[in-house]
């Protein structure tokens, strides 16, 4: 909801009837017919042995109920956090097999576990499974009312509650069946908001790297922000080639950490190094112009060299193409600076020739 | 004091200062008739101190003789339809209690041209004719929402018009759910330009028991319900289904509002078959330079970048509508589970399947329709169909609706599908060109629903609905919440 700007705590705030008892009134949107069965009855259960599962139309009706958590506070710190070196990795191991957190790239993965809690627990001892992930790292736990199936070292539960709440509201609880059991915890709240700081100090680094370029001084604030959306974060070793000279290339770059150096071969002779390349600089732009092979060489000479890298088919859906600015780039003796602001207003640099009647357009998205 | 009064607002500042000028004031006792109905128009009135009582005859003779149909009080007008009208008085005013009133003559209204700004005072009639509770008759009640209950409502002093009053009680709204979710979609609504695909919020008003929602009636019923009992669409009735859906979500956009939760519940069938989207309670502006973040919306409609937590914009919607087609045609959603990560787990793999490909009769996916939908569930946001450099105009471009694809009928002819025209449905069914909805509501049902000889619905909180009139002194209630009526003085 509106709390992506503020820092307050936003309690849940849930539609109160839609997550409460389904709607009597409401007609049943039957299972479609047997046509369709095949798609349902190809998903196992989770793990084997579960309860029945429920009727099919009052599991699609759940499935339909609307949800809307918010962010809430986040009081890191608060939880133990020490975990062994076999524990980190065995909670990255599960993580990764997460829907969630599965996809997330290993250095957000190990920022997100070190905000991670610990809770511990004696044999019997009834531990409430609420708000966030858990993962077992020693010992077994039993989920109350499930299967009776032991949940071991590296068992994954509650991934759900990382989005939001039980539906039906019932907590989730798990009762300890090993004299020690350890878990650890991700909070929703920590979750949520680590994610979105982080996307969100993304897309503003991205956001002043692509303006500091002069090639898109012609696109609206809504465009580079599109941009810096749309453009993919890589991270080079010291060494790594990033172009190769005479290699078809659709890339853009923008240096954002380190240094590159940048080497051609003319005719037969051996590459020199003709140029370093720093943080802010760019390379590869003939890509976006034209579909010429690349004039040079560009190997990463820091460890964690990062770059911004804008695909040319990408650049094009989203923003149409170059071609308006293509001038400074093939001629960089004219100041960048001034061809941009002269002549034309700065959205016109960049608006697709074929579609110029599609001008309107700009306006639009940028209001 | 009177530079306040809202009917001045508009007036320049020259205008204003002459109309201050040529102003007179008048008082009348309890009881005094200010004008009666039927009279001839000679001044228009402004309430300084005081409320009045307006009356009406009651038609047919009946008793009481007299039927009050509204009241006003302090820095309210009235009497000026007669003189932009040039019509007769339509009803009697009466003082309740002491009243001083100023009055504009008909020649100084004539002078100023004030009967000119024809736009402006039709506007304000009908946001005045539907600013309180009493003005309308509770036919039945259309059933339960998110937050509170939609009535089928009926103007008593226009019977032919019918509306939906969406009752929110306040008792039901905690202090943020109210000012977060009820307000914002009240707003929302409010500064929304019409569309046709977009349900429209006539007024907003409360009494100190509940806030009320003034709408269009969409008398089809939700497209869940067809849904349900159809099963599935033919391809052509989907087609034009999604379309309302794209010019509705492209409407949004264009006024930077993401909606967040498109599913058939959320759109009704309105009178001539046009699908409108309702319920505006996840929807939020958006910046063209920001993202959201909040996780809502339903399950089987959650876009990959909600929950995987990436942050959110317009591409949201478009992943719905490719969602929502799916299951128009196919009649289940692409991502179905036996929980919620079942499903989240099959979105993030794009792990769906069109059941067959045989249907060569044409009632089925073909290439097109499948193409277009792969182009709108798309993992990467900014490679989306509908949220690219043309944004909705590449959806209205796509094969699927430009394409006559051959198809076969049942009888084993050969057709061409037509093109579709976005023109013709963006007219309306006023257009030029009529658009031939799948289902139209059944004109006989609607005037049947509307017929005051059915009784009343039996139940008290709903009859006691017709007394609540609002007054003055309830802006003084300490449940009053500010900024909920869209009409001001």
């Amino acid at each position: 909801m509106g709390s992506c700007h503020s820092t307050a705590p936003e309690p849940p705030s849930r539609r109160a009837d839609e997550t409460s008892e389904a709607d009597p009134q409401r007609p049943t949107h039957p299972p479609p017919a047997s046509v369709r069965s095949s798609k349902g009855s190809a998903l196992a259960p989770a793990s084997a042995g579960a309860p029945a599962a429920p009727e099919k139309s009052s599991l699609r009706k759940k499935v339909r109920q609307a949800v809307d958590y918010g962010v809430q506070v986040v009081t890191p710190g608060a939880t133990k956090t020490i975990k062994t070196e076999a524990e980190l990795r065995l909670i990255r191991d599960s993580l990764q097999k997460t829907t969630v957190l599965g996809a997330l790239p290993l250095g957000q993965l190990t920022e997100m576990i070190g905000l991670m809690g610990v809770k511990l627990g004696q044999e019997g001892q009834v531990v409430g499974l609420t708000n966030g992930l858990y993962v077992v790292l020693e010992g077994a736990v039993v989920i109350e009312g499930g299967d009776g199936v032991w949940q071991r070292a590296g068992s994954l539960l509650g991934e759900q509650q990382l989005l939001y709440e039980r539906l039906d509201g019932r907590p989730l609880r798990a009762r300890a069946v090993t004299a020690r059991t350890k878990l650890a915890h991700l909070r929703r709240d920590t979750f949520q908001q680590h994610m979105q700081g982080s996307r969100r100090a993304k897309l503003e680094q991205n956001m002043a790297l692509i303006s500091s370029i002069g090639i898109f001084d012609g696109l609206s604030v809504a465009e580079r922000f599109k941009l810096a959306d749309a453009c993919e974060n890589r991270a080079y070793n010291a060494g790594d080639r990033i172009i190769k000279q005479g290699e078809a290339g659709s890339e853009f770059f923008i240096l954002l950490s380190g240094s590159a150096k940048v080497y051609r071969a003319e005719g037969a002779s051996a590459e020199t190094c003709v140029d370093n390349k720093y943080a802010g600089d760019c390379f590869g732009e003939q890509a976006l112009l034209s579909d010429q092979p690349r004039s040079a060489t560009v190997v990463a000479a820091d460890h964690g060299t990062e770059v911004l890298c804008i695909d040319k088919r990408m650049f094009n859906a989203l923003l149409g193409q170059l071609g308006g600015c293509a001038h400074h780039v093939l001629h960089p003796s004219i100041p960048q600076d001034k061809l941009s602001r002269h002549v034309h207003p700065p959205s016109d640099l960049l608006r697709p020739v074929a579609a110029s009647s599609s001008g309107m357009r700009r306006s639009a998205t940028s209001s | 004091m009177m530079v306040d009064v809202e009917i001045f607002r508009h007036l320049s500042a020259a205008t204003r200062t002459q109309l201050l000028a040529r102003m007179v004031r008048v008082s009348f006792a309890d009881e005094d008739f200010v004008f009666r109905q039927g009279d001839d128009a000679d001044k228009m009135y402004i309430i300084k101190s005081g409320e009045v009582e307006v009356l009406i005859d009651t038609p047919g003779g009946g008793i009481p003789p007299l039927q009050k149909i509204d009241h006003l009080f302090h820095g309210r007008c009235f009497g000026e339809r007669a003189l932009v009208r040039r019509e007769p008085r339509m009803a009697h005013i009466r003082a309740k209690g002491a009243l001083e009133c100023l009055t504009i003559s008909k020649t100084d209204f004539d002078e100023l041209a004030l009967a000119e700004q024809t736009g402006y005072w039709e506007s304000r009639w009908e946001k005045e004719e539907t600013r309180d509770p009493s003005q309308f008759k509770v036919l039945r009640s259309l059933g339960s929402g998110a937050f509170g209950t939609a009535y089928l409502v009926q103007h008593r002093m226009h019977p032919e018009r019918i509306y939906a009053l969406k009752a929110l009680p306040k008792d039901s709204l905690s202090k943020r759910v109210c000012s977060d979710v009820v307000l914002r979609e009240k707003d929302i609504l409010a500064s929304l330009p019409i569309s046709l695909f977009v349900v429209t919020l006539h007024n907003a008003f409360q009494c100190p028991n509940n806030l009320y929602m003034l709408m269009d009636l969409a008398p089809g019923g939700e497209l869940y319900q067809i849904m349900a009992n159809n099963t599935r669409f033919h391809p052509l009735q989907a087609r034009f289904y999604m379309a309302c859906i794209v010019l509705a979500i492209e409407h949004l956009h264009r006024h930077s509002v993401i909606f967040r939760d498109l599913k058939p519940e959320n759109l009704l069938i309105g009178r001539e078959g046009y699908l409108k989207l309702i319920d505006m309670g996840f929807a939020r502006r958006l910046r063209a330079d920001e993202k959201a973040y909040t996780l809502c919306g339903t399950p089987y409609y959650l876009a990959p970048e909600m929950i995987q937590h990436l942050g959110h914009d317009k591409g949201l919607d478009w992943w719905s509508v490719g969602v929502l087609s799916f299951e128009m045609i196919d009649g289940s959603p692409p991502f179905l589970g036996n929980n919620e990560m079942e499903v989240y787990d099959k979105v993030l793999k794009l792990n769906y399947t069109y059941e067959s490909d045989d249907a060569a009769d044409g009632s089925y996916f073909c290439a097109d329709s499948k193409d277009l939908i792969r182009r709108l569930i798309c993992l990467e946001p900014s490679r989306r169909l509908g949220n690219l450099r043309d944004g909705a105009e590449d959806i209205k471009n796509h094969r699927w609706f430009t394409n006559p694809t051959p198809m076969v009928s049942s009888s084993g002819v050969a057709r061409a599908t037509p093109s579709f025209d976005w023109k013709d449905l963006a007219a309306g069914p006023n257009g030029p060109g009529r658009m031939n909805p799948p289902y139209v509501p059944n004109r006989e049902k609607l005037s049947k629903l509307a017929s005051p000889a059915i009784p009343q619905w039996n139940d008290k909180k709903l009859l006691s609905m017709n007394d609540i009139q609002t007054t003055e002194a309830d802006k003084e209630h300490p449940r009053w919440i500010a900024g909920w009526s869209s009409f001001t003085m």
